[in-house]
C-alpha cells in the first residue's frame, strides 16, 4: 500500500536546479520583490490612519495597483460587522398605483450573487451618504478650521495657519466629490426604476438597519423587525420623475 | 573586514541566496495550478453570466455608474481602464459580453491556455473596473487567481491543450515540472498570506472582535443571513469562542501556514470557515473562492491523485 502524500508543496516535487540562467534569476527576483511591495503596500496603506512613509511608497506603486485591479484593503467585516443600508423607493405610475420596495430585496433579486451586487450598490450609496454633513455640521467644521488657523496666526506661524487653510481647501473639494457621487448614482438610480417599472415619479430614501443584540432576540425580536430601522437614521437621497425632473433633498422641484 | 567576518557573512548569504533560488525557481509540478484553473474559471463563468441578468444596470452609460460617476468615483486615474468606456452602443455592451463569456469558458477549459488567460485577467479588471461600486471580496479574489494562472502554465493539465497534444503525439511524455509554474504559485500562496494577514490586522481594530461578539454582527445581519443562526443567542460564549478562533486562525495564517507541521491544519480549517460563511450568510460565491485560492498550498501529488481516483470513478461509471 502506497504511503499517504502529504500537503507540501512548499518543498518542491522535483529538487532539480531551475533551467533558468542566473541571470534570468536575479530579474525575475527584482520583479518578485517589485510585485510583493506592492501587494503589502496596497492593504498596509489603504484606509486611515496611514503613515507619511506609507503613503509616499503607495504613491509609488499606485498606477502598478490600479492598472492590475490588485489596490484593495481586505478588511472584510473589519474592523467589525455594522449595520446594513438599503435604499427604500416610492414611485407612482402614470395610472397613480404605486409601487415600492427596496434594494436589495432577497425575494425579488436571484441568485444570491446577484442579489449582493445591489447590496453593494446600496452600501456604495450610504458611503457617499455617510460623509454629507448637515448645514450646522458643515458650519462646525468652518469655524474648528477657522479657529485652528488663527490659533496659528496669533503664535506668529503664518506659515502652518496658511496650510490649514490649504488642507481645507483640498478637504472641501473632496466633499464637493462625494456630494456629486451621491447625486449622480441616486440621480441614475431613480432614472433605473423609473424604467424599469414605468413609473412617472420615484422618491428614493436610505434606510439603516442596526444589527439586534442577543438579548433583543432573547426579547422576541426578530432581525428584521422595523425597530431596528429607526427613522432618525434615515436620509433622502430625492425625488426623481420622467424628463430630468428631479428635486434633491433640501431643494425646490427642477427640470434639467 | 576581519577575513573569518567575511567569510562567515558570505556563507550567511550564499544560504540566503540558494534558499531563495530554492523556494522560487526550482521547477513544479503544474498538476495544482491546472486544477485551479478548472475551479477558478469556473467561478469565473459563473461571476460573469450573473452580470448579464444586469449588464446595461451596471455596465452602460444608460445605468448607475455613468462616466462621469465612475470619473470622480476612481479619481480620474488614467490607470483604471475598461473596454465598456469604448462605446456607448448596446451592440458593443453586448457583443463584448458575449466574446468575453466564451474567452472565460475557453480558459476554463484549457484551450489556448496561454492567450485566454491572459485575456481573462484582462476581462476581470474590465468588468471590475466599470461597475467598481458593485464589488466586493469575491472579485478581488477572483483577479489577483487569474492573474497568477495566468502566470503559470495552468493549461499544462487537465485541459484541451494537454488533450490535443497527446492526439498530435502519442509519444508525448509526461508534463514536465517547471519553474514558471513554481513561481505562479509561490506568489498566489504569499498573495493569499497577505489577504489573511490585513484581514486579521483590520479586525483586531475593532472592539466586536475583542469582547468576542463580531460573529454575533454577522450571523444577526438580516441582510446576510440565510441560515437562522439567531438561537446562538442562548450561548453566548460559544459566539466568544467562535470569534476568537476565527480571527486567531486568520491572522495566524500568514506565519503558521508554512511549516509542514501546521499546514495541513490551516489549509483544511479553511473550509469549515469558508463553508460557514458561504451557508450562513448567502456568500457562497466568495467563499467558494477562498477555499479554492487554499489549494495553492496542496501540493500536486495529492491533485494528481484525486484527479487519477476521479478518473477512475467516472470511467467505472
Amino acid at each position: 500500500m502506497s504511503k499517504p502524500a502529504k500537503l507540501d508543496s512548499t518543498r518542491p516535487q522535483h529538487p532539480v536546479a531551475s533551467g533558468w540562467s542566473a541571470s534570468r534569476r536575479t530579474w525575475v527576483s527584482l520583479l518578485i520583490g517589485l510585485h510583493l511591495s506592492a501587494i503589502f503596500v496596497a492593504p498596509w496603506t489603504a484606509v486611515e490612519p496611514r503613515s507619511q512613509f506609507g503613503l509616499v511608497l503607495r504613491r509609488f506603486f499606485e498606477p502598478y495597483l490600479q492598472l492590475m485591479y490588485l489596490d484593495h484593503g481586505y478588511r472584510f467585516f473589519a474592523p467589525e460587522p455594522g449595520p446594513s443600508h438599503l435604499v427604500y423607493y416610492q414611485g407612482t405610475q402614470p395610472s397613480g398605483e404605486t409601487v415600492e420596495g427596496r434594494i436589495p430585496d432577497p425575494q425579488a433579486i436571484w441568485p444570491r450573487l446577484r442579489y449582493h451586487r445591489w447590496f453593494m450598490l446600496s452600501e456604495t450609496i450610504n458611503q457617499h451618504a455617510a460623509l454629507l454633513l448637515d448645514e450646522e455640521g458643515m458650519n462646525r467644521w468652518k469655524a474648528e478650521v477657522e479657529r485652528e488657523a488663527a490659533r496659528f496666526e496669533q503664535e506668529g506661524n503664518l506659515r502652518r495657519a496658511a496650510q490649514v487653510r490649504r488642507d481645507f481647501r483640498e478637504q472641501l473639494r473632496d466633499y464637493d466629490n462625494v456630494q456629486f457621487l451621491l447625486r449622480q448614482v441616486s440621480r441614475n438610480l431613480g432614472q433605473v426604476l423609473l424604467e424599469r417599472h414605468g413609473l412617472s415619479a420615484i422618491r428614493l430614501t436610505m434606510v439603516t438597519r442596526l444589527i439586534p443584540t442577543p438579548y433583543d432576540v432573547l426579547d422576541g425580536f426578530h432581525l428584521d423587525d422595523e425597530a431596528f430601522m429607526p427613522d432618525e437614521l434615515q436620509v433622502d437621497l430625492g425625488t426623481f420623475g420622467g424628463q430630468g425632473r428631479e428635486q434633491l433633498p433640501g431643494e425646490e422641484v427642477k427640470a434639467n | 573586514m576581519n577575513p573569518g567576518l567575511r567569510k562567515t557573512a558570505g556563507h550567511f548569504l550564499a544560504s540566503w541566496v540558494s534558499a531563495w533560488n530554492r523556494f522560487w525557481f526550482c521547477p513544479a509540478d503544474p498538476a495544482t495550478l491546472s486544477l485551479m484553473r478548472i475551479l477558478v474559471g469556473l467561478m469565473l463563468v459563473y461571476t460573469h453570466l450573473v452580470w448579464t441578468l444586469d449588464l446595461p444596470v451596471f455596465f452602460s452609460q444608460s445605468g448607475v455608474f455613468d462616466r462621469q460617476y465612475s470619473g470622480v468615483f476612481t479619481g480620474d486615474s488614467p490607470f483604471v481602464w475598461s473596454h465598456f468606456y469604448w462605446s456607448d452602443s448596446p451592440l458593443w455592451l453586448w457583443g463584448s459580453h458575449a466574446v468575453a463569456v466564451a474567452i472565460l469558458v475557453a480558459f476554463t477549459a484549457g484551450f489556448h491556455t496561454r492567450w485566454t488567460g491572459i485575456v481573462s485577467f484582462l476581462i476581470v479588471v474590465s468588468y471590475a473596473n466599470r461597475a467598481a461600486g458593485a464589488l466586493f471580496g469575491l472579485d478581488q479574489i477572483n483577479a489577483f487567481l487569474t492573474l497568477y494562472l495566468a502566470l503559470g502554465p495552468s493549461g499544462a493539465l487537465y485541459s484541451v491543450d494537454h488533450w490535443r497534444r497527446l492526439r498530435r503525439n502519442d509519444k508525448c511524455g509526461p508534463v514536465e515540472p517547471s519553474t514558471l509554474a513554481n513561481v505562479a504559485t509561490r506568489l498566489m500562496q504569499i498573495h493569499l498570506c497577505v489577504v489573511y494577514l490585513f484581514a486579521g490586522l483590520g479586525k483586531m481594530l475593532g472592539e466586536a472582535w475583542w469582547d468576542g461578539t463580531a460573529l454575533w454582527g454577522a450571523f444577526a445581519s438580516y441582510e446576510y443571513q440565510t441560515i437562522d443562526m439567531t438561537f446562538l443567542a442562548h450561548a453566548p460564549w460559544l459566539v466568544n469562542l467562535m470569534t476568537h478562533l476565527s480571527l486567531g486562525w486568520e491572522f495566524s495564517y500568514a506565519f503558521l501556514v508554512w511549516p509542514r507541521l501546521t499546514r495541513p491544519f490551516y489549509v483544511l480549517m479553511s473550509v469549515p470557515v469558508h463553508l460557514g460563511i458561504g451557508l450562513c450568510m448567502g456568500m457562497m460565491t466568495f467563499g467558494l473562492i477562498m477555499i479554492i485560492a487554499n489549494m495553492s498550498f496542496v501540493a500536486p501529488s495529492i491533485v494528481r491523485q484525486v484527479m487519477v481516483q476521479l478518473g477512475r470513478g467516472s470511467s467505472s461509471v
